[in-house]
């Protein structure tokens, strides 16, 4: 009797929790999908209107107009091509080298473990600062090389640990099978370890993708000079950057007639808008692939029994 | 017999020598070489010219006794505290709620839209904060509507809301974004603890209390301790764009302080004893933390 | 407030400031309307002849342009990398005008503009000595120059560019370095000819058209502005739905101006920058120069907008606003006043010209203390250093000298300027140049301007400024009958009823010459140096007090003025006017050498 009637409260209990979680994840999407809509309602807009602010989820004078300013550049394929290439690279290559480096940590047994981790984990806090960082990239015939995108940013001591923590929390019988049939210790990392680490590669594999993607000072500091290695970032940085020249070129007395026609049909609000429209509209379409290693999770629990 | 001990350990570890050992050497070309550059901080350096003049520790005097120097540092130690309790405390509580849905479609859809002002740069979003917080904007009307207050408060304008106001706006931009390394973490949870807690009549509290949060409590612990070793990297964008002369004396942050002091200046020298402060300064902290943990929870990063 | 940055604006508005009533009304004694013209000061170079034989391309399309012919026609093409320090738009390889240079000259330039910080990239520049063949660095070519990385230019100049020579003529001496180099090929400060002055576009008070067609006169002091627009407010409390405001003040970062400058203005000064001369007439000797902020004469301005904040005209709300809300905020139509400089809210302006809302303009007015003659205009000043830098390493330093020493010439500067006769102007019976309305309209838009037109080569290479040897305006917006039929009916109408010819016409500041030490804000420092460190530290204390003083309590001003000077003065800033005395002494010399 009594049993029933505590199991009938707790499913009750779970109803409150789902209604009020519910609600807030309402509120969670309202807030976060506001900035968003935000902006695609001002890349939307009219650009001498939006100048006057205020507003919000729908374009007040609709036009394609700020989306032709920024498609106009001559040299936006170029640039595409190279992000997309850069950032696949550098993610292919930024996974494996950090992941091998965070197997091997992961063995505490391993004999140098403290020192080697001490050994990255400075990197995080240690900055040289831009010139020393200048003059070895050049030392290494980086600048205005391709290369300068992907070699120096392979690394990362954080990704390093995040996924060692991860590989950690991996049950040892796994390792330890895959050691007593003979394997190499490569063989276990490509075989056993990696494909279960699925979740925090996609993890730190988002990380990096998004970092190369969105890097546009590479190109400004380490490739200025040649236009065949821009990237699209930079080349949207280019646009941003002279519709705020124009906004004074205005001044340059080149127009006296302030007549009725007389303003600009560009402003950096609402190329800020759009470009940051068109740089995220790739992210967004590539999450969804990686997003049901989060949501699903491995099942490690098989292996186990 | 010790030796031989080790001799043997080295063969049997060979293949983790094996791969070890190219990584770390890229990571001395890369992160290490150019620490030659910290040569700069005990010079007055100037570009272009074979024979610098020394200076010995002029640049950290000059960093240590400016009067500013103690407000810019008490604005970054306070600014970070408020970004570290509020970051991680407002992250692992979404991620563990997010957790919680049971509908995967709106799980999905609450994850991808939960992590999209990271894609906003800060100056959309400050811009978009300060409209939030206009004396128009959408705060004061509620607050004067449910009659807390008469006339708008320009929050902006106060010095005082300062910290808090890019707190908040941290939290906001990337709590959504820092949620996925713990959703990720969640996963390596076993599910068979869940099924035997359920069993064992556990409700979605005790679930959560006590096997959720300590199965992603090593996560937990390696990020914050990672963080505390960067505490004084308060950033300086944010500051820079919702600051105002009336609240500038709370939203100066050593970055700030090191742009306008050291590279607006073209004081390279200054820019990089700076540099060196904040590494040695992390080192301890990080190192602090680490131990504390280690003592604490029996967790640490090395 | 990064300094120099300021500099590099104030240098752009001083470009603007092009001066001299054509149509009268400020003042001037000149004739105006393009009547009679001064005698050109750039004589014209030596043109050399072709050489016999079947001319090349080059030398034909020039011959048939009516252009010049110049040697660069008979050689190899070449390309030249340019830096810009300000962002911009490289121009489309399609330009034609830039084409038909390319043509004649054989010489590409190709263009880099800042898309990030610009002191991370000079940074790098200087630490690593990899920069383009030339840069244009507004006012901070300096440590460039310091650090051996720029190619001297007199002798190159002296032997391979007449043309380039003669217009420098008047201030050869005064751009020398302290080594007797000329390092910087300086674009900005070298007027010709007449200056001609429609438009202010510099420092003002400025009032809204309503306010002023409300009262059907001007204000006459800085209390009656006030007065004005607190009546117009209590008239008026909303402005098309928007609650009115009385008065905007700008702070953000290195606009900041906006509230650091006014007083200086105020008190009768120009704008000299971060220090005011004991006397700002003296033309034969550096007059003593100290920190600005300790004169007296700051503090009745900031008390009267501390009143006019007591009194509701001025909002705390303004002091918080970013440049962008700033600019909305003007877009709304709702503000009466500001002080500021136009190029810097113009754009603001643009939605309401757009929905034909003139009233909502402004017009400037330049208010002193009792018994101060205003001077807030300015004519072209030279700097000194406002130009661009060679590169110690370019391949063919003699080709860059006769390729600039090609465009100063007065039938290409017209090309770069104006464009092709026909097609974008034409001589209309007064032997003036006009453009049609067609024309004129499509040089409204400056995407097409930069298309289409030459005008980034002209912008960004030594230029003529002012008026060609015909009397011309070197470009349209200077051309006073360009300015009176770009006029729109309401502009008409409002200047007839305050009895005003054009836009200056309310101003009573008589553009003054400067002595040679004029202005401080464009001279510079070493890299490091402890003068740079006094001014950032001003700045500072500015930062933190000016918005305060508004503020305040009214019983607490005085005392948190009396911390603020204090403040000030518990800086070091001796090396920084010590520079500026150094500096003085040096222009002074140079200009009677």
């Amino acid at each position: 009797m009594k049993k029933e009637k505590f199991k009938l409260s707790t499913r009750a209990w779970n109803n409150i929790f789902d209604i009020s979680n519910g609600l807030f994840m309402l509120f969670i999407v309202v807030i976060m999908l506001y900035p968003f809509l935000n902006t695609l309602a001002v890349s939307l807009n009219n650009a001498t209107d939006s100048i006057k602010g205020g507003i919000y989820l729908w374009p007040r004078m609709f036009t394609l107009r700020n989306y032709e300013v920024v498609f106009e550049n001559e040299l936006l394929l170029t640039a595409f091509i190279n992000s997309v290439s850069r950032t696949l690279l550098s993610t292919v290559g930024g996974l494996f080298m950090c992941s091998i480096a965070a197997y091997v940590l992961s063995r505490q047994e391993f004999l140098v473990n403290a020192v080697v981790t001490v050994f990255f984990l400075m990197t995080m806090y240690i900055s040289p600062g831009l010139i020393p960082v200048y003059f070895l990239y050049r030392d290494l015939g980086l600048i205005n090389n391709f290369w300068v995108y992907v070699l120096p940013g392979l690394f990362s001591a954080f990704n390093v640990i995040v996924i060692r923590t991860y590989m950690m929390a991996l049950p040892d019988s796994l390792v330890e099978a895959a050691r007593i049939d003979g394997s190499g210790e490569f063989q276990t990392f490509i075989r056993i370890v990696l494909p279960l680490c699925k979740p925090v590669l996609a993890t730190v594999g988002l990380w990096i993708a998004v970092g190369n993607w969105n890097d546009w000072f590479s190109s400004f500091i380490f490739a200025p000079a040649r236009t065949e290695l821009t990237t699209l970032q930079y080349e949207l940085m280019k646009v941003l950057s002279s519709s705020m020249a124009q906004m004074s070129n205005q001044q340059a007395g080149a127009i006296a007639a302030q007549g009725a026609q007389a303003f600009q049909n560009i402003s950096p609000v609402a190329i800020r808008a759009t470009i940051t429209i068109i740089a995220a509209v790739p992210i967004l379409c590539v999450y969804p692939f990686l997003q049901k290693y989060f949501v699903k999770g491995v099942h490690v629990g098989s292996v186990k029994g | 017999m010790k030796t031989k001990n080790l001799k043997r350990k080295l063969i049997r570890q060979r293949d983790l020598f094996f791969m070890i050992i190219p990584v770390m050497v890229y990571v001395f070309v890369f992160s290490y070489l150019p620490l030659r550059g910290w040569t700069m901080a005990f010079q007055f350096y100037r570009p272009q010219r074979e024979v610098q003049e020394w200076v010995g520790l002029d640049q950290f005097r000059f960093l240590f006794t400016d009067a500013a120097f103690f407000r810019v540092m008490q604005n970054t130690l306070g600014m970070s505290f408020i970004n570290l309790v509020l970051g991680f405390t407002c992250a692992i509580f979404l991620a563990l709620m997010m957790n919680e849905i049971r509908q995967m479609k709106f799980k999905r859809v609450v994850q991808t839209i939960s992590y999209m002002p990271h894609f906003l740069s800060w100056v959309i979003a400050t811009a978009l904060i300060s409209d939030f917080l206009s004396s128009t904007g959408i705060l004061n009307t509620l607050l004067i509507n449910i009659g807390i207050y008469e006339t708008p408060n320009i929050f902006l304008a106060n010095k005082d809301y300062f910290w808090w106001i890019v707190g908040w706006g941290n939290v906001w931009k990337s709590v959504g974004w820092n949620t996925i390394i713990y959703l990720a973490a969640i996963t390596s949870i076993d599910p068979q603890l869940y099924e035997s807690a359920a069993l064992d009549g556990a409700g979605r509290f005790r679930k959560i209390w006590h096997i959720t949060l300590p199965g992603i409590k090593s996560t937990i612990l390696v990020l914050v301790i990672m963080n505390i070793g960067w505490i004084l990297n308060a950033g300086f964008e944010v500051q820079w764009l919702l600051s105002n002369n009336l609240t500038i004396e709370k939203a100066e942050t050593i970055d700030v302080f090191v742009i306008r002091y050291g590279i607006n200046l073209r004081n390279y020298s200054l820019a990089t004893a700076m540099g060196i402060f904040k590494t040695v300064s992390s080192i301890i902290l990080l190192t602090s933390a680490n131990w504390l943990s280690k003592r604490l929870v029996k967790e640490s990063l090395v | 407030m990064k300094f120099r940055k300021l500099i590099a604006l104030l240098l752009a508005s001083a470009m603007l400031v092009s001066l001299l009533a054509a149509c009268t009304g400020s003042g001037s004694g000149d004739d105006g309307g393009g009547g009679t013209v001064t005698p050109p000061i750039v004589e014209p170079g030596v043109t050399p002849d072709p050489p016999s034989g079947e001319p090349s391309a080059g030398a034909a399309l020039a011959a048939s342009l009516g252009l010049p012919y110049t040697p660069l026609s008979e050689m190899d093409p070449i390309t030249f990398t340019y830096f810009i320090r300000d962002p911009g738009v490289a121009p489309r390889s399609d330009n034609p005008i830039i084409g038909i240079i390319e043509t004649i000259t054989n010489t590409k330039i190709e263009f880099e503009f800042l898309v990030g910080d610009l002191e991370t990239r000079m940074s790098v520049m200087l630490a690593s000595g990899d920069w383009p063949d030339m840069a244009y660095f507004g006012g901070e070519a300096r440590p460039f120059i310091d650090s051996g990385l720029a190619l001297p230019l007199t002798s190159l100049i002296e032997n391979n560019a007449p043309n380039l020579r003669s217009h420098y003529a008047p201030w050869w001496e005064l751009m020398k370095h302290s080594d007797g180099e000329i390092y910087v090929a300086e674009i900005y400060g070298t007027p010709v000819g007449t200056q001609y002055i429609n438009e202010h576009w510099g420092t003002a008070f400025w009032l809204q058209k309503a306010v002023l067609d409300h009262f059907g006169r001007a204000p006459a002091t800085l209390d009656e502005y006030f007065d004005f627009i607190r009546e117009y407010k209590e008239l008026n409390p909303e402005i098309d739905g928007v609650p009115t405001i009385g008065f905007e003040i700008l702070t953000e970062g290195w606009r900041r101006f906006c509230i650091d400058n006014p007083p200086m203005f105020m008190a009768g000064y120009g704008n000299w920058g971060p220090a005011a001369p004991v006397n700002q007439r003296s033309f034969d000797a550096p007059s003593a120069a100290g920190c600005r902020w300790t004169n007296d004469w700051n503090k009745p301005y900031y008390q009267k907008l501390n009143d006019e904040f007591h009194l509701g005209t001025i909002n705390a709300e303004t002091l918080t606003r970013s440049y962008d809300d700033y600019l909305a905020t003007l877009a709304s139509g709702a503000v009466l006043g500001l002080s500021d400089q136009l190029w810097n809210f113009n754009s603001g302006l643009d939605p309401l010209r757009a929905e034909g809302r003139f009233e909502r303009t402004y017009l400037p007015l330049d208010f002193t203390y009792d018994g101060v003659t205003p001077m807030y205009l300015d004519q072209r000043e030279f700097t000194g250093n406002n130009g661009l830098i060679v590169n110690r390493d370019v391949s063919d330093p003699v080709r860059l000298i006769q390729y600039m020493d090609y465009l100063i010439q007065e039938d290409v500067q017209r090309l770069l300027s104006w464009g092709l006769e026909g097609e974008h102007y034409f001589y209309n019976d007064r032997n003036f140049l006009e453009r049609s309305q067609e024309q004129r309209d499509l040089q409204v838009e400056s995407q097409w301007q930069e298309d289409n037109m030459g005008i980034r080569l002209y912008n960004q290479f030594p230029k003529m400024q002012g008026s060609f040897s015909d009397g011309n305006a070197t470009t349209q917006g200077e051309q006073p009958d360009e300015y009176m039929a770009g006029l729109t009916d309401y502009d008409k109408e409002l200047f007839a009823k305050l009895g005003i010819f054009n836009q200056t016409g309310l101003m009573r500041s008589i553009p003054a010459a400067w002595p040679a030490f004029y202005p401080y804000w464009s001279m510079t420092w070493e890299d490091g140096s402890a003068a740079g460190l006094a001014n950032t530290r001003i700045t500072d204390i500015n930062e933190r007090y000016l918005s305060q003083l508004v503020i305040t309590a009214a019983d607490n001003f005085d005392a948190l003025w009396v911390e603020y000077v204090s403040a000030v003065q518990d800086i070091d800033a001796s090396p920084l006017w010590e520079v500026i005395e150094q500096i003085s002494q040096e222009r002074l010399d140079a200009f009677f050498n």
